[in-house]
């Protein structure tokens, strides 16, 4: 055994926080252990690991995840001791630098955990001597084993209607919904699977009477569970059953009432936050950014802070039934961009909270350099590549948003999740979409971002191109040119020049007119068919 | 061996992106640090320094930290999961411009050195590991008048003798100086560390081909400053 090791007992304690060494504080032994709350799944590139404490997802190479399973096999490992373990399993030296480094940030991001009074099993030195070459033998396709997360939506049903729910188109594609025994089947399947989080949504979720069964199996089954709802008041007991089997609740904000009855939709809140801060429960909002929405952004945002929520999701306005709420209600490139700026700002106003967008939104991310956003698990579009959403029928769609006819994928209560998983032509489809004509030679397929960005598919024409959306590809001025994403001020300019002038110099179509008409062809046309 | 990345998760952690600049030069004025401060409402800039600091993914100066290297400060330095950028600008000649493109090289694991001219500003820019155990406490002669509500009047350029009470800014400081003078010793460091070739590992890049820049003479002035920054390379 190689007793050189690696010191961690003589490291400084005192370094500043802004270096982000906070956790050597709490170095106090050099036993370090995989805490039960982590999850971790063997993947092509190494291993994917699940902090259910906190919802950290971590991919790390082939190396570190044998490191892993190492640790995983020992119990408890003195660090000093690596050296030799690694060089007893795999018959060759450690890269020190490198482990030392990494177990730094596995600890930072508690995946790893220190044991202060760590004792060492009494086998410790046999049993590094008798693990021999653990190979990787993880699956070598480019494709991870399973869903990180599932989206389900239980049920389609709501007693609201709001008039820009996305679920308004899907209601006549799907009418029924999965009783109790098939919803527990689903959920089995999807924990067989190895997926690690549920998230649970509608229609309005709470509206079957069966939620609490359907949240404690998936509970029971190790899944970490999140639920969406519209409704702001709850009986305490609904509520304290469903905290004890749920990681977070998130809210849909309803924009048009919190803007309308301020003081009466703020106290239903504060209650709400008050009585989930009791139980333990995390609590978020959800804010689809509509034109409504934005043009009271800030207020809406100051209202959400005064009631106490902790964590905002922005949502990007997608295409309700309604053509012509569309038409109103969709932000044009300008609105988005403008957006963009007050959102920049928002963020630097309320240091506390945590402000998340919808992969709808990726663009915001446009600017990072492809490194940077890889390394913070910046993804854009991953439907079907790392999540997945389940209808209440049961079928498999590649997003929540992609529901439709030709969009299915099977039937969980039919199919097997990991069959549909690896094997389905819409599954491939969609976690390909990169590598599509349609995609490669439009804007979105030559933009600088289009890894961690590449747009929202529902937005396309054919639910599978190009986000017209996107108010600012990052493209080189020629393709700028090519795609005719240069201002849509100077187009509307050419459009009024093109139509002429009254003899008292007033254009025939207006500003605001040319607009609507150019915006009109926005309207995604797979969902007109 | 590698954490490929790193996505946080549904609670808030304290992981952030931070920046820390220096004027070394000249101070900033009244009307240049209201600019300063107008980028972020957490900014609070002195005479001298200022640091940004952001807990959202993706979110970022606006602008870019370029703009204030070009307009106002002279050292930077930001962390991000780990992930360091050193930067470092001044005033050149053409030559010296062209004399220290000829050490920019794209190194491993996102490592390597760019240099350009931006608003007639020379910045080079070091992306590196860094081991911040190695860095010196503080100096005890911190000089900063960032109190002095006059200092703008009162506080003449005063080169290189400033000295700031942060030890990464302070060695950007005389590695800035090097560089001024024409030793680039620090940026060969930086490449002997990264450059595919000088890696030891057994996965080379054939298809690499390695730029090697002039190796500077070696001199006994400021031996330890670049002993000290080849040390903190991770």
């Amino acid at each position: 055994m190689d007793n050189a090791g690696f010191n961690y007992r003589y490291r400084k304690a005192d370094m500043k926080s802004t270096w982000g060494y906070d956790f050597v504080k709490n170095v106090k032994s050099p036993y370090i252990s995989l805490p039960g709350s982590v999850r971790y799944r063997k993947e092509y590139f190494g291993g994917i690991l699940f902090n259910t404490r906190n919802g950290t997802m971590m991919d790390v190479d082939r190396e570190a995840y044998l490191l892993i399973l190492l640790i995983q096999i020992m119990g408890i490992v003195d660090v000093n001791d690596l050296d030799g373990i690694w060089f007893n399993v795999y018959n060759k030296h450690i890269n020190r630098r490198a482990v030392i480094k990494i177990i730094e940030k596995l600890l930072a991001y508690k995946m790893l955990v220190v044991m202060p009074n760590g004792r060492l099993n009494k086998n410790y030195d046999v049993s590094f001597n008798h693990w021999n070459q653990i190979s990787f033998d993880g699956p070598d396709l480019r494709l991870i084993s399973a869903p990180e997360t599932v989206h389900w939506a239980v049920t389609y049903k709501c007693g609201w209607d709001c008039p820009d729910c996305y679920v308004r188109r899907h209601r006549d594609d799907i009418t029924t919904e999965l009783d109790t025994q098939e919803a527990l089947t689903i959920i089995d399947k999807i924990a067989d699977a190895g997926v690690f989080q549920l998230a649970i949504g509608g229609g309005e979720p709470l509206l079957r009477e069966d939620i609490i069964s359907i949240v404690a199996r998936a509970h029971e089954r190790k899944l970490i569970v999140h639920v969406t709802t519209g409704r702001y008041q709850h009986e305490p007991n609904a509520l304290r059953e469903l905290a004890n089997y749920i990681k977070s609740l998130q809210i849909g904000i309803k924009q048009e009432e919190l803007l309308a009855h301020p003081e009466n939709e703020k106290e239903k809140l504060i209650r709400l936050i008050a009585g989930t801060g009791e139980l333990g429960l995390d609590i978020g909002a959800n804010l689809m950014l509509s034109n409504s929405t934005l043009s009271a952004f800030e207020h809406i945002i100051d209202l959400l802070a005064v009631v106490g929520f902790k964590r905002l999701t922005l949502l990007r306005y997608k295409p309700p039934g309604d053509i012509q709420r569309w038409l109103k209600e969709k932000p044009d490139e300008y609105a988005l961009l403008e957006f963009e700026r007050k959102f920049s700002k928002t963020v630097d106003t309320y240091p506390d909270i945590q402000f998340r967008v919808d992969c709808g939104l990726a663009f915001l991310e446009r600017t990072l350099s492809p490194e940077t956003a890889e390394a913070h698990g910046i993804r854009g579009c991953t439907a079907a590549n790392r999540i997945l959403s389940i209808a209440p029928d049961g079928s498999i769609f590649p997003c929540s948003q992609l529901v439709g006819q030709g969009l299915s994928a099977g039937n969980l209560l039919k199919n097997d999740l990991k069959d549909v998983w690896m094997n389905s032509e819409i599954l491939r489809k969609y976690r390909s979409f990169r590598t599509k004509k349609s995609f490669k030679n439009s804007y979105c397929g030559q933009c600088a971002a289009k890894i961690h960005c590449g747009g929202c598919r529902v937005f396309a024409d054919d639910a599978l191109g190009a986000d017209p959306g996107c108010p600012e590809p990052v493209l080189s001025p020629a393709k700028l040119k090519k795609y005719h994403k240069e201002d849509l001020y100077d187009t509307i300019l050419d459009i009024q020049e093109s139509i002429g002038f009254t003899n008292a110099g007033f254009p025939y179509a207006s500003f605001e007119q040319i607009q609507g008409w150019l915006e009109e062809e926005f309207y995604p046309k797979w969902l007109l068919k | 061996m590698k954490i490929i990345s790193v996505k946080k998760g549904f609670t808030s952690d304290h992981s952030s992106t931070s920046y820390e600049f220096l004027a070394v030069d000249k101070v900033l004025s009244k009307k240049e640090r209201q600019a300063v401060a107008a980028l972020s409402s957490r900014a609070d800039p002195t005479a001298r320094e200022v640091s940004f600091i952001y807990h959202v993914d993706g979110y970022d100066i606006p602008g870019g930290w370029e703009a204030l290297m070009e307009k106002y400060y002279d050292v930077m330095y930001s962390e991000s999961y780990d992930w360091w950028t050193l930067a470092i600008a001044f005033n050149s000649s053409k030559g010296q411009l062209a004399e220290l493109m000829k050490y920019e090289f794209d190194g491993e694991d996102d490592c390597g050195i760019n240099v350009y001219e931006q608003g007639g500003r020379t910045i080079v820019e070091i992306n590196c590991r860094l081991d911040s155990y190695s860095i010196d406490d503080p100096y005890d002669n911190y000089d900063d008048d960032s109190d002095c509500e006059d200092c703008e009047e009162d506080e003449e350029e005063t080169g290189n003798s400033f000295v700031a009470e942060n030890g990464l800014l302070n060695l950007l400081v005389k590695i800035r100086e090097q560089l001024m003078q024409g030793d680039y010793r620090a940026l060969y460091a930086v490449w002997e560390k990264y450059d595919y070739l000088t890696d030891d590992d057994d996965e080379k890049d054939d298809e690499y081909e390695s730029i090697i820049p002039p190796k500077p003479p070696e001199r006994s002035h400021g031996k330890s400053i670049i002993e000290q920054f080849s040390n903190m390379l991770e």
